[in-house]
Order: C-alpha cells, then structure tokens, then sequence
C-alpha cells in the first residue's frame, strides 16, 4: 500500500449553493499533508466524506487500503480524528472521556494516554462541558495520538488556541510522526503553520481541488516575474501562469507556477525581456494560486 | 279546565323529572363504600346523565301518551313516532335501517319468538337541546318507566339496534314473573355483560356468599344468582365474620359517630339489629344486583340457542334458576359452573395474558430496532 | 464497549431514572397510604384493587415516559454535536445503534424493578382474601414491555434520520385524523373502533397497554 487516502472523481452535493466536484485526492502513506483552502471551501466536507460521515453521490474514495464508506469502520480502526469542534460528550470527565474513548480501539495506549495528559495538563476529574477552547483541542489530540493511529485527520486542530497551546499540540504531534512515521492529513487555513510541518500540500478552493504538490514545489515553485514587453499569447508557456497584471504600458506583472530559471529563454523568443523574478512566501503563494484558480474559473464560464 | 290539568300535569312531570335527578345524585355517595371505582365512574356518569338529560325528559314525559309526532318509521309491528322538526330525516332513515337490523337479528336467533318481544309496542324518539348537547332518545310510548336508550350522536344503526336487542331482553325479564328482580338488558346481548366488573364485585364482596361463589361454590352461587330476599335478613348472605369486619373497619357510614359508636358496640356483643342498621348504611340492600343475576340470563340463553325462547315458553314457572337451568338445556349446577368459568376466564385471561403481550411486544420492538439500524451519516 | 456505552447512557440519564423509580416505586405505596386514610380505618385487598384500576393508566404514562427519557437523553447528548463522535468510531453504525438500544433497554429494568419492589412493599401490608390473586411480577413485566415498546417506538423515530421519522409520523397521524372525522360525519365509527382495536389489541403494536394494569384482581 503506498497511499494512506486515494479519492478519484468525488462528488457530493449540499442544496443549490455548494457541491464538491470530480474531486481527486492522493496522500501518500508517510506524509505529513497540509489541507488548504478558505473557509467554506470544502475542506470539511472532504474530510467528512474519508471518514465515511457523508455519502459521496459518486467517485471512490478508500482510506488505509478501505473502500469509504461502505468499510468507513475498518479505515476508522486505523485512524486518529480531531474535528474542528469538540465532538466528545460533554457530560463525562476526562477520565471517563479516556475509558470511553479506548473501549473502541484495540490499540489504545493507556499509558500514552496518561502521559500526554499530564503533559497538557488536564485533570481526571476535569469535566469536558468546563474545558477551555485549548483543553478541549489537547484533550481530542490527546485521544487521536494515543490510539497509536496509522493516520491522523486533523480538522482545523489549531484553530483558534493560543500561540504556546499551538506550540505544545504541534509539538506532540510531530513527536508522534518522528516515533511513528505516521501519515497525517491536517487541514488548515493558517499557511504558516503549515509551512512549518507539511510534506505535501493540497488546496481546495470551491469545492474543487486547485492544487496538490509536494512542500518543497509549492514553496520554490511559484514566483512573480516583472515583464517588458509582456507576450500577449500564453498558452505555450512552459509554466502555468497564475495571474498577469499591467504596471505600465509596456511593463506586466506574472504570476507564475513552476518556474524554472531557463525558462527565461521563451520570453527572448517572444521578444519579451523578464525584468525581475520574486519568491513568494507560502502565504502569498496561496493566495496567488487562489486568484489564478478563480480567475480561469470566470474565463471558462 | 283542561289547561289547567295540564299545567298540573307538567308541574307533577317536572317534579318528578327533578326527583329522578336527585336520586340519582344521591344514590352515589349512599352505595359508594361497597363499589369499584368503575362502578362509581359508572354512577358518576349515570348521574350527570340524568341532569342532562332532565330537561328533556320532563319534557317527554309531560308528552307522554299524548305524543302527536308528525313523522312514522313502521317496522314489523310496530311504530314509531317522531317529530320531524327534531329528527332529521337522514337520523330518521338511520333509525328505520337500525330497526329492521335489530329485528332482522332476533328473528335470526330466535325466529318468531324474538320478533314477538318488540312488535307489541309503540315508540317515540325525541330529540331535545340541553346546555351542552343534543340529545335523542327512543322509548316505548306506552311505558313511561320502560327502559329507553340515549342513542349516541350521530346516530348509527347499529346502535339503534342493539337498543332493540336490548329492549326485548327488557321485555322478557318483565313478562316473565320468575325472571323479575333479573336484569334483562343484555339478555340477548351477552358480549356486553361487564364480566370482569362482575367477577370482581363477587370476589370482594363483603358478603362471604358471594366471595364463596367466586372460588366456584355452586350452593353459594345459587343464593347470589336467586332472586334478592328482602326478608331472609342480613345473615342469609353475610357471615358472622363480615359482619364482624364491615363494623370494624367502617369509620363513618353516614351516622353521627356516636349513634355510630352504639350500634357498633351492640352488634359486636351480638345485637342482630344493630348490625342490621350498620349492614344496611354500609352495604347496598340487594348485596350483589341485577346485573349478577342478568349474567346468569344472558349466559343461559346464549348456551341454550335458538331453541331458548321456545324453552322458556315451556315452563315459564318455577325457581329462577331451573328455569334458567332449562333455557340453557343443562343441570342447575352445570349452567353454574358454565356461567362461571365463562365470567372468570375473561378477566384471568386479561390479567395474566403477559406471553401473547410479551410476544407481541418484542415483535414490534426487533421491527422498530430493525427500522432505526439503517445506515446514518450527518 | 458495551459496558461504556451503558455506563454513559446510566450516567446521562441517572438523574431521570432516579425521579422515575422514585415514582414507580412510591405509586403502589403511595396508594396504600392513601387507602389508609380513606373512608374505611384499614386499606383493604378491594380498595388497592380499586386504586389499581385508577393507577393503571397513570403506570402506562410511566411506563411511556421511562421508556421515552431513556432514549431521548442519550440521543440529544449524541446530537448536540450531531452524531460526529459515533459516526467517528471504528464500529458499524448498526453495531452502535444496536448497543445503544442495548443499553437504553437494560435501563427500563431499573423503574421496573422499583415498582415490583413497590408492589411487594404494599401487598406485605394487606391481606389478600382467598378470592384475590396479586400479581406483582405480571404488573412489573408488564411496565417494562410498556416502556420497552415506547422506547422502541421513540427510538426508531429518533434514529431514522428526523425528516424521514416526521414524514412517517405525519402520515400515521393524517390517517387517524381522517378515520377519525370520517367516522364524526357518517355516523359510522366502526372504522375508528376497530382501528383503535387493532392499535390497542394483541397483536397490534400497542396490544400491553391495552391489557389489565392491575396488581391485584380475580
């Protein structure tokens, strides 16, 4: 098996408004996946059809080697997740929450457990309806690692926490993938974060998935060039161009995705001269590969 | 003249209405220690009953044997008179089809001699408002303590004939001499014989007789099934031990406590007359009703068949029971033994019937699990 | 797994349960006391028999209620967070949905056994005639299939997804509606009588509460 999560051609439909379209999704098994996108972009939803949540109106998905949803159970077994809500029963303590939680997984390391919540500082006896936004996030993490999973689908894990919770729930966590080498698909709109611990990066915009590369591509990839002379003609570039934007009369801005430094040549052959080339930072990039998605997304329309 | 009887006749008829009222308001708290409480319920209703109904009936009976009505339904032999400004000739029609239905069934069962039962009289319906409801009643003309039947709005064949059923049993019960003192209203109607209340009454009675009766004493029974004997006294059905219970246990049985305190002491040294009085303000005169004995009746006419009617008409004199006994074509004790395991078996049966309601119960509940284990998602 | 299971559902529900038995168990007793007081000095069998035939529909409505609380509580609990955390564990929806039943079902044993000991409690203080028979263990069984079946009942609708389960209600109450009208405006109500005989006679869905609520009779 070489793929922790494969989804071909998904679809899935709420009402008029949204719908997820010819999704197609790979993770492959020891990656550390980043799950981009804006809010309301689909991120949720995707990860509610891996996990068997939602049924898909077609397309395949199979987590961990399991056909999803019909064996969503069997694929669960191997999986530690933390939505972006609580999900755990409000009523219990944290100790019950642990007994409970480990009633179902064969492989639940009680004693992992017990170390990481002493390490978050959660008491036993701590009702879960009385915990903090950050206990309630250590205390889902605290369950998702200590199942000894195989992949780990995080939702938004640290999202609203303060900077030194992040640090400490980021900190297990790859203290777990070093111990491991598990696969983790994270979702996120903090790119920074990302930036820090991802492998892989996918990016969902509309429901669509706009982009997946490996980190290093993503990171190196994208770059805005300064133009002289800009070629009116773009379809046989060599790299895919994100957006363009005039600055003067005779001077364009590009956005581009894929750039090599020989590529220059095919702007002399077009007669234009490439001025300046920028690196961007993971943040702009997204928001770059956003606008460009968007906006070949109106032309085709 | 003339008017000014009949103003005296509807003052005598108003009053009497107003009494019946009365008597049936106060014949509630007076029987109340001895009853179940779906006897009360029952009383409670006969007695709102009658206050509804008072104006109607002071009404009907200020008409009575005068009754001109506009409208006649004619079936078999009989005619009943009505008022078209009070019965709708839908109502009307429902009436006549609830007739031919009721007669149609005796003459089934009974032939001819059903059918003589209830084509000797005239009958009226009428229909009057009170505060609350509309109210219609059929009755024979001719009788004004014949029993009559409030039929139930609106008004359903059906029911217009099982009152005609009904009404023959009244009828048999008050020609025949023997059978009087027996309630004949469900004579012919034995699925509505309230068995359970029946059997339930017997087995708590006060009177050791009828507790006897209940555990299957067939000379017990005989003295519960026979007609009310106002002058065997109280010992003919109590035992030494009720008596000595109903004084002990009773705490205010409608006399002042100290007149109360005396009798209690007498009859616990053995006055017979005290007890009298206490037996008689705690527990109803006629200990166990006509409905017992109307069990009895209707039991002995359903066993004995078509032919029963023929039988009575055989050998119309004589003890209650063997007449009965001939009706239903068997023993005096076997048609007791027969009344009574029909009487008990049906309240048994409801109350230990737990495997048939257990089965049926965890059918729905595996149906209702089956339905609820159907895939969700969110 | 399951003992979890129950264990929660016991722990959501504990508070109910507890009100619950307090009143299964106080009915019969309390009864009794009443009878104490009544117009006789002493309760006798015909007078807790007579309370019976009064209790008996407010037991139904216990029964109905036990079976309802112990799985609305549970169910509301799972919903608040719209059924993630169960549809997030490794097991078949079936499996969970069968233990929750499981569980919501062993915990009517509680009320139950409440009145049982009610009933004892009462039928140790009086003296039965030869006549009487008390039967406080049908009574019992009896409370539990009632609360099983509303429980069952409540449960189904709960858990068929909810728009599914008003559909179905709806309907099941439109018929009603129109029997029972149909039979207000022909005069005929033999429709609405032998439906209500279906719904409340064995082997109709409703056929225990239909059935003698009594804990001592003939």
């Amino acid at each position: 098996m070489t793929d922790a999560v494969r989804i071909r051609n998904l679809a899935w439909r709420a009402g008029k408004e949204f719908a997820i379209r010819e999704l197609a999704m790979t993770v492959p098994t020891g990656a550390i996946y980043g799950f981009l996108g804006p809010n309301g972009s689909g991120k949720t939803t995707t990860i509610r059809l891996m996990l068997g949540m939602l049924p898909p109106e077609d397309g395949t998905i199979e987590v961990l080697g399991h056909s999803v949803p019909r064996f969503a159970h069997r694929a669960l077994a191997g999986i530690g997740y933390v939505p972006e809500r609580l999900h755990l029963y409000q009523g219990l303590t944290v100790d019950e929450s642990i007994r409970y939680h480990r009633a179902f997984y064969a492989n639940f390391d009680g004693a992992e457990a017990e170390r990481l919540r002493k390490r978050f500082g959660l008491r036993e006896d701590q009702l879960v309806q009385r915990l903090s936004k950050g206990e309630a996030g250590k205390l889902m993490m605290m369950l998702a690692l200590s199942q000894r999973a195989e992949l780990l689908v995080l939702d938004e894990p640290t999202d609203g926490l303060d900077p030194v919770i992040r640090r400490e729930v980021l900190g297990a966590l790859v203290e777990y993938v070093e111990s491991r080498s598990a696969t983790v698909f994270i979702s996120s709109h903090l790119v920074h974060e990302q930036e820090r611990i991802c492998d892989w990066v996918g990016i969902m915009d509309g429901g669509r998935l706009i982009a997946e590369l490996p980190m290093q591509e993503f990171r190196s990839g994208i770059k805005r060039l300064r133009i002289d002379r800009a070629p009116a003609v773009r379809d046989a570039a060599p790299f895919a161009l994100l957006s363009r934007e005039a600055l003067t009369v005779d001077q364009e801005e590009w956005v581009v995705r894929g750039w090599q430094p020989e590529m220059r040549e095919w702007f002399q052959r077009a007669g234009a001269d490439v001025r300046d080339v920028q690196d961007l930072d993971l943040e702009e990039s997204f928001v770059e590969l956003l606008r460009g998605a968007r906006t070949s997304n109106q032309e085709t329309r | 003249m003339s008017d000014h009887r009949h103003s005296l006749s509807r003052a005598a008829a108003l009053f009497a209405a107003l009494f019946a009222a009365l008597v049936a308001l106060l014949a509630v708290p007076h029987t109340m220690h001895a009853q179940t409480l779906d006897e009360l319920r029952a009383r409670s209703r006969s007695a709102d009953s009658a206050l509804a109904v008072v104006v109607v009936r002071q009404r009907q009976l200020s008409e009575f044997g005068r009754f001109d009505g506009d409208g006649e339904i004619r079936s078999g032999g009989r005619v009943v008179r009505y008022r078209k400004a009070q019965i709708s000739p839908r109502d009307s029609a429902r009436v006549a089809a609830g007739l031919e239905l009721g007669r149609a069934q005796l003459a089934a069962r009974f032939g001819d001699a059903g059918t003589a039962l209830i084509d000797t009289a005239s009958w009226v319906i009428t229909g009057g408002r009170t505060r609350q409801r509309w109210i219609v009643e059929l009755y024979p003309q001719r009788d004004p303590n014949g029993a009559r039947a409030t039929l139930p709005r609106p008004i359903s064949p059906a029911s217009v004939a099982d009152f005609v059923i009904a009404q023959a049993g009244d009828r048999l019960t008050a020609t025949t001499p023997a059978l009087r003192g027996y309630s004949g209203w469900t004579a012919f109607l034995p699925d509505q014989v309230p068995s359970d209340e029946i059997a339930r009454r017997l087995a708590t009675s006060w009177a050791a007789t009828g507790r006897r009766c209940a555990t299957r004493a067939v000379a017990a029974c005989k003295v519960v099934l026979a007609p009310f004997d106002a002058a065997a006294g109280y010992d003919h059905y109590f035992d030494a031990s009720d008596v000595q219970a109903v004084v002990t246990s009773a705490r205010l049985p409608g006399l002042p406590d100290s007149a109360f305190s005396v009798a209690r002491h007498q009859c616990l040294k053995g006055k017979d007359a005290s007890c009298a009085l206490i037996i008689d303000r705690i527990v109803p005169t006629d200990p166990f009703g006509s409905s017992v004995r109307g069990s009895l009746l209707a039991h002995a006419i359903a066993v004995g068949g078509e032919n029963a009617l023929a039988r009575l008409a055989a050998q119309a004199d004589g003890p209650p029971i063997a007449i009965l006994a001939t009706v239903a074509g068997l023993s005096e004790d076997a048609l007791i033994a027969s009344w009574h395991a029909d009487l008990f078996s049906s309240v048994t049966h409801g109350v230990t019937g737990a495997i048939p309601a257990f089965l049926t119960t965890l059918a729905w509940c595996g149906l209702l699990l089956l339905v609820s284990l159907r895939r969700r998602f969110l | 797994m399951f003992g979890q299971i129950l264990y929660t559902q016991l722990k959501w529900t504990r508070s109910t349960l507890a009100v619950l038995s307090i009143v299964a168990f106080a009915l019969p007793a309390g009864l009794w006391r009443l009878s104490h007081d009544s117009y006789f000095g002493t309760a006798t069998a015909m007078e807790v028999m007579c309370g019976f035939e009064v209790l008996g529909p407010a037991l139904v409505l216990l029964a109905f209620f036990a079976g309802f609380m112990a799985v609305a509580q549970p169910w509301a609990v799972d919903a608040a967070a719209r059924h993630v955390y169960p549809l997030s564990l490794p097991v078949p929806w079936s499996r969970y949905v069968g233990m929750r039943f499981g569980a919501g079902a062993l915990l009517t044993l509680i009320p139950t056994a409440a009145l049982w000991l009610g009933c004892l409690l009462v039928l140790s203080m009086i003296d039965l005639p030869a006549t009487l028979n008390a039967y406080p263990g049908t009574l019992a069984f009896r409370f539990l299939l009632g609360a099983l079946l509303s429980y069952a009942g409540i449960f189904a609708v709960q858990y068929i997804s909810g728009r599914k389960a008003a559909h179905v209600l709806l309907v099941l109450m439109l018929i009603l509606a129109i029997v029972a009208l149909g039979s207000e405006f022909s005069g005929n109500t033999k429709t609405l009588v032998r439906l209500l005989d279906y719904l409340f006679h064995s082997p109709g869905p409703l056929a225990v509460f239909g059935e003698s609520w009594m804990l001592i009779d003939v």
